[in-house]
């Protein structure tokens, strides 16, 4: 199975923007979560209904119950299909209040194909950091922070989690904080986002560990991070890593994290990664 | 305020252990016990907190009251192993922030 990188973003936002103009799309090689969050995205945000979608695209979305969490009539023909693999369906993530639930819900997902319980807490910690950021972040005017949406592949040994939202984006976003205005001007806001310490709120409680957190792990995993927003593109994976500006542009932020099922990982190992402040030291706690 | 110390179980003072709004409201209920007794055990119950929560909930308590004073009068016990190294850090840097402004 192929690991997702930024040129299969790229095309299938193509062909998103194909879908709005001209109502008709291409269904990708092989049908991801990442395919489905953005596609709830757009369809929510321009009303689209009635739409010829390619039946593997709308068998897909019948499946992760795309067309009930939009709340939209579904096409009048679906090829029904229960493709292999284990799915978390499409959900848009509507209430700060049930952060945690989510992320419960959705690590369950990865429970019985995923035996190691120090990897499933690490997956578990960052599904929960990244789903709340969602809500402190996107400031997103009509209530809907993001969509979210997963699956396993048991035979593949592969999982993917696509969380996307349509806020005001990574660079808007960074270019909250004073102190960043000259670094994010000169880099790829995409990657900043994912470095320890880099936040848009500053001495306002938030401190950026989420995307750091998902880079970290996904470093230990030899997994994929890819992080879309705007008309810039930062991609992690296995030998690669790019920092790009795109030529499709994603109002919002998209984030795609594919990892092995087989390789552990340890969040404890994060933390201890991050730098204490200078003078600071941390062996004389009792705890 | 008495010397006495007041044990308190972190899920009698967040409903998760997730996200900022929770930990902030935990924070603002351990300062209310601070107000109160000379010393507050908070039992976190071996819970896995995100960074988010340990942050807002200790970390940004010990930058309030600050780093001496958290240690003399704050004690933490049945800290998750995994999540160890994060509360040291979020405590840290909290009180740096505060020793720098």
């Amino acid at each position: 199975m192929k690991c997702v990188d930024n040129n299969e973003i790229e095309n299938w936002f193509h062909e998103l923007d194909c879908l709005e103009r001209a109502d008709k799309c291409q269904a990708p090689h092989f049908i991801k979560p990442f395919h489905l969050a953005t596609l709830a995205h757009r369809l929510r945000l321009r009303r689209l209904s009635g739409l010829t979608l390619p039946s593997k695209i709308a068998g897909y979305a019948n499946v992760m119950n795309l067309w009930g969490a939009l709340k939209i009539e579904p096409p009048a023909e679906i090829n029904h299909r229960s493709p292999g693999g284990r799915y978390f369906p499409v959900t848009l993530l509507c209430d700060e209040t049930t952060t945690e639930q989510t992320a419960d819900d959705l690590v369950e997902l990865f429970k019985p194909v995923c035996s190691d319980a120090t990897t499933i807490d690490a997956v578990h910690t960052m599904l929960r950091e990244l789903v709340g950021n969602c809500y402190a972040h996107a400031e997103v005017e009509d209530g809907v922070f993001g969509v979210i949406c997963a699956q396993a592949w048991p035979a593949g040994r592969k999982a993917q989690i696509a969380i996307a939202d349509t806020g005001i984006g990574i660079r808007e976003s960074l270019l909250q904080n004073p102190a960043l205005v000259e670094t994010v001007k000169i880099s790829n806001s995409c990657e900043l986002a994912t470095q320890y310490g880099i936040t848009s709120k500053p001495g306002k409680g938030h401190s950026g560990y989420g995307l750091a957190v998902a880079r970290k792990l996904m470093e230990q995993n030899s997994g994929t991070l890819v992080v879309r927003s705007g008309n810039e593109a930062f991609c992690m994976g296995p030998r690669r890593l790019q920092q790009v500006n795109t030529k499709c542009v994603w109002h919002g932020t998209l984030l795609v994290i594919e990892w092995d099922l087989d390789v552990p990982m340890n969040i404890r190992d994060v933390y201890d990664s991050f730098p204490l402040p200078e003078g600071m030291t941390d062996d004389d706690f009792d705890f | 305020m008495t010397t006495s110390t007041f044990k308190v179980p972190v899920t009698s003072i967040a409903s998760e252990f997730s996200t900022r709004p929770v930990g902030a409201q935990a924070r603002s209920q351990l300062l209310h016990l601070l107000a109160q007794f000379g010393c507050v055990e908070v039992d976190l119950e071996n819970r896995s907190l995100t960074p988010s929560f340990a942050d807002e909930c200790i970390g940004r308590l010990a930058g309030e009251i600050g780093l001496e004073e958290f240690k003399r009068r704050v004690k933490l016990v049945n800290v998750n192993e995994s999540s160890r190294p994060l509360v040291k850090h979020v405590i840290l840097t909290r009180c740096k922030e505060l020793a720098v402004h």
